[in-house]
């Protein structure tokens, strides 16, 4: 069935009617039409898969997928068209330039997560670039892979875009098949079959995994306002995000004050009760709950702990003094739950970092010292003048450079958690264990095409091309040399400026020189002010 | 001779040290990178001619200039790729600093192959070294003189901690294969790069693949079939025909096959003399393996030999040759030819040679002889391959401007220039917030309401869009 699925696709795609634009943007509008118009049931789906709230639904997954479509709707144009590149002499009177073009057929397998986005907003790029694609949502969210199975056919194209539904059995169905691109994303165990599977067809994949971020606390930033914020980013999805804050590094002399004013906020945001709160949501399945609970094990937590299995409920729960060997510090916790490690300092905590693998983000709460230049930066930002790097490298205090300098992730926020996922111009992707790849906004585009490197020559000029021919001598050999010779203008930087200081100069010296021509020659200049002047 | 995971560890030491961060030591790196290949130039000269017996001016073409020519175009310009790239931004994000930082990735692995066993070992490394990674680096033993004078020469001139030569043959890859590695660059061939991918699978290593194919080169339409030739037979018989982009068969009309014949045999007598194998600039075969898999091919083959055919086991010497009469399913056909022999398939319309070339591999380059736009513009729209050129062979690649990689079955990944450095580096999203507004933050907090959300999809959807 499903290799019936994949030819119907990929006729399709060789038919070359995903290819025009007009077509790729019909698909992208009725793709939003598809959002807009059916929220509810998307909503409700979610409900009944994960317990989301009515209002994380589009705060989470669809104001993103909407946005990405109304940004690939608006710039398609521009992504798809011929980029130009720098020549040489040898190619002085060519074209040369890179042209975008499909790669074919994509697989793309969604997470249980955020089904909606995390299956959608990769589709968005593949339709974008021309490509056809088959969607595969994960069986874990069950609604809502069925919902999505329904609604697609009904808005796209039902030979480009099938939707495969199933289980783990269906997944190594396709993966035994040919893709042109493998976009996963999920755990990095399966992140590594995926890879293994598409070794076999040599088919290019994107993984988007996960990993352990860390949430480092300094001691002299805004605590409060630092919990406040993880405490969002930790217990929305129930803490079931890839980019969820994983554990928290801090000095002992502020752990207690983390513990009370992130036991301060969770009141605040669901109540006394967080299983009455009709915003916090549920684990996903028994197993995926069990596992979670075993993770705790032996644990007396600070703040939470309950749990009621009938419901996958899992209280938002906070532990403290957490040893670095325990099993909560050996794998992604993926929960509600937030283990506190304490460091020494700075340098601790990035040598805690540093020995784990790489993970997927990186969130550091440090206070900026350099208030005064902010209110300058203020302005420029809000006049979207960009500034000169070393303007903007003052803004990074000593303590927040050296953090990321010193350490490498998928992406980083400072002060904040998660908010790098919200910028499409910004690349999301891992690097290490945490993924391969990059998408969102036009990275994804990019990711699911091909670059291809055009030189558009002529059959003339062949008198030019007749020194690199043999049989050779020394003389023909050097005009080559010299004609290949990269780059042709030095354009880094310091060149250009001081090419235009040069050229400045050099135009006012020779006005100059014009103007004292004119005076020594006694010319009657039609200049007025100079008649005006010897009247 | 240290162990694979002794050379490793030396590596991942000094690359967490942080030495090879700082621009002034990748800029040095490069420095004497150019310095090893501009002071060794006779020698490289001298070892590549003792492996393929490549005449003097290939060599400096395609393994000193191409090399030097990178080196600079990447010195001039790293200051400026170094540099964090600053992004658009939404209404919600307005007074952040977003911006995207290129890092280095760690310890990377580059494998080289025998074809241009000093460009395509050391071009990639350029990358590896501007991205500010350490590498190991793997010649090609088939290229037995190169592998040794590259090992040699690297430690005499590179860094030593961070940079190391390991030698050896398939068992001995196969062993470095199962070490970890932040990034792999594999140059060579599909049946090998599947078992690459396979062994990075197991660390999630992200590979890149140069891989080959068979080059199209479509003849149609009118045609100023002297400087075609002239281009054709520069870039099919340019090292023997060994060139992952050389054009492996040509696809054009009777007529034009008819004219093209003579002018070929022309150019071949102008370009090697009326005995090819007394020329100075002509290379030979690489291996006794690779001339036996060729004769094979031409005694299998169903096509007319026109010119060339003949070859001398000892001198691992092929004459350019070329064949007319080959139809799709000929031996030829089967595989990437990789030698100097040059099949011509007579298909009377272009759509049905596209149609032919699309029902192939996705090749690494795609050529097209032309002097109608229209022929360049419809075979350009209508097929796909890793380049593109049109009235020339293998040229596009002396262009560090140009990403040089494959897609489907010849690769994936790009490198040159500023692509090499973009592979090995790791593109990390920074985003830096304040501490102020936290009010502002509110609107995404619970409890939630229908108020909040409104003004939440308000500011989240500004021109410069976002997620969340």
């Amino acid at each position: 069935m499903e290799r019936q699925l994949l030819q119907r696709a990929k006729e399709a795609f060789v038919s070359g009617r995903a290819r025009p634009l007009e077509f790729r943007l019909q698909q992208l509008h009725a793709l939003q039409r598809m959002i807009m118009e059916k929220e509810t049931e998307i909503s409700t789906a979610l409900k009944q898969d994960i317990n989301r709230s009515q209002y994380d639904t589009p705060l989470l997954e669809l104001i993103g997928i909407e946005n990405e479509i109304k940004l690939a709707i608006e710039k398609l144009a521009q992504w798809a068209a011929p980029r130009p590149v720098e020549k040489n002499l040898f190619t002085i009177s060519d074209e040369v330039y890179i042209q975008p073009e499909p790669l074919g057929v994509v697989l793309i397998i969604g997470a249980w997560n955020y089904p909606w986005a995390l299956t959608l907003i990769p589709l968005v790029g593949a339709i974008a670039a021309g490509n056809a694609a088959v969607v595969k949502p994960s069986e874990l969210s069950e609604c809502s892979s069925l919902l999505l199975h329904t609604l697609l056919p009904r808005y796209l194209d039902k030979d480009l875009y099938p939707v495969v539904t199933g289980g783990v059995s269906e997944t190594q169905q396709l993966l035994r098949l040919r893709f042109d691109h493998i976009f996963y994303t999920g755990g990095s165990t399966a992140g590594k079959l995926v890879m293994e599977a598409a070794a076999r067809h040599l088919t290019p994949v994107t993984l988007e995994l996960g990993g352990k971020s860390p949430c480092y606390i300094d001691k002299d930033c805004d605590v409060r306002t630092a919990c406040r914020r993880v405490t969002w980013g930790k217990f929305v999805n129930c803490g079931q995000t890839c980019i969820a804050p994983d554990y928290i590094l801090c000095e002992p002399c502020i752990q207690g004050q983390v513990v009370e004013f992130i036991r301060q906020t969770l009141l605040e945001f669901y109540g006394a009760d967080p299983k009455c709160s009709p915003d916090y949501g549920r684990i996903i399945n028994q197993q995926h709950f069990s596992r979670i609970m075993s993770l705790m094990e032996g644990y007396t937590p600070v703040v939470g702990g309950q749990s009621d299995s009938s419901q996958c409920y899992i209280a938002p729960t906070v532990l403290k003094d957490v040893p670095p060997h325990s099993r909560l510090m050996q794998e992604e916790i993926f929960g509600p739950v937030l283990p506190i490690v304490t460091v020494s300092d700075m340098e601790d905590a990035i040598n805690f970092i540093n020995e784990r693998e790489k993970p997927l983000a990186l969130y550091i709460f440090c206070s900026d010292q350099k208030v005064g230049l902010t209110k300058q930066k203020t302005t420029f930002r809000l006049l979207d003048l960009s500034l000169c790097d070393s303007c903007a490298s003052f803004y990074l205090t000593k303590a927040i450079k050296r953090m990321i300098e010193e350490t490498t992730s998928g992406g980083v926020t400072v002060n904040d958690v998660m908010m790098h996922y919200t910028i499409s111009s910004l690349p999301f992707g891992g690097v290490g264990q945490s993924g391969m790849g990059r998408y969102h906004g036009k990275h994804t585009f990019d990711q699911l095409s091909h670059q291809k490197a055009c030189l558009i020559r002529s059959l003339k000029m062949e008198r030019v091309n007749l020194a690199r021919y043999p049989p050779q001598d020394r003389r023909r050999a050097r005009r080559v040399r010299m004609a290949l010779r990269s780059p042709l203008i030095d354009t880094s930087k310091r060149t250009l400026i001081w090419a235009v200081v040069a050229t400045i100069l050099g135009i006012g010296l020779f006005i100059t020189l014009l103007v004292i021509l004119l005076i020594a020659a006694g010319l009657n200049c039609t200049c007025w002010y100079w008649r005006g002047f010897y009247n | 001779m240290d162990s694979h995971s002794q050379v490793l560890e030396r590596l991942r030491t000094a690359f967490r040290s942080g030495i090879t961060l700082p621009l002034e030591f990748r800029r040095t790196q490069l420095t004497k990178l150019l310095a090893l290949v501009k002071d060794n130039e006779e020698q490289i000269v001298k070892a590549l001619h003792q492996d393929l017996a490549k005449p003097k001016f290939e060599t400096i073409l395609s393994e000193v200039e191409i090399v030097t020519n990178d080196l600079h175009y990447t010195m001039s310009n790293l200051a400026t790729w170094i540099q964090p790239e600053y992004v658009s931004k939404n209404l919600a994000t307005k007074l952040d600093d977003c911006f995207v930082r290129r890092e280095p990735l760690g310890v990377v692995l580059i494998i080289g192959p025998w074809n241009y066993p000093l460009q395509l070992l050391i071009l990639p490394l350029v990358g590896a070294i501007a991205a500010g990674n350490c590498a190991v680096i793997k010649p090609s033993e088939v290229s037995s003189a190169t592998d040794c004078l590259v090992a040699e020469l690297i430690p005499k001139y590179l860094s030593q901690d961070c940079y190391a030569v390991v030698r050896g043959g398939a068992e001995e890859t196969k062993a470095l294969l199962q070490n970890r590695f932040d990034h792999i660059f594999y140059t060579g061939s599909q049946a090998v790069a599947r078992s690459v991918v396979q062994a990075a699978s197991v660390h999630l290593t992200p590979v890149t693949l140069e891989l080959g194919g068979k080059c199209p080169c479509l003849i149609y339409g009118r045609i100023n079939i002297q400087a075609a030739a002239h281009r054709l037979v520069w870039a099919k018989y340019f090292n023997a025909g060994q060139s992952c982009v050389a054009p492996d068969y040509v696809l054009c009309t009777k007529a034009t096959r008819d004219a093209l014949v003579p002018a070929l045999i022309t150019v071949l007598e102008e370009f090697y003399g009326k005995e090819p194998q007394k020329s100075p600039d002509l290379s030979r075969i690489v291996s006794a393996r690779h001339f036996t898999r060729l004769m094979k091919l031409l005694e299998r083959t169903k096509g007319k030999v026109v010119i060339g055919g003949q070859s001398n086991e000892d001198d691992k010497y092929i004459a350019p040759t070329v064949l007319v009469d080959v139809e799709e399913d000929d031996a030829l056909m089967g595989e990437e030819i990789f030698g100097p022999i040059l099949p011509i398939l007579t298909v009377e319309e272009l759509e049905k040679s596209i149609e032919l070339v699309n029902r192939k591999e996705k090749p690494l380059a795609l050529y097209v002889f032309s002097d109608e736009s229209s022929v360049v513009k419809t075979t350009m729209e209508n097929t796909t391959s890793g380049g593109f050129c049109s009235n020339d062979g293998i040229i596009h690649m002396a262009l560090p401007g140009l990403p040089f990689g494959g897609v489907g079955a010849s690769g994936w990944g790009s490198y040159h220039g500023r692509w090499g450095f973009e592979t090995f580096s790791h593109r990390r999203a920074c985003m830096l917030r304040g501490w102020a507004l936290e009010r502002f933050n509110g609107l995404r907090y619970p409890p939630y309401s229908e108020d909040k959300l409104k003004w939440l999809r308000w500011t989240t959807s500004a021109y410069s869009t976002c997620s969340l």
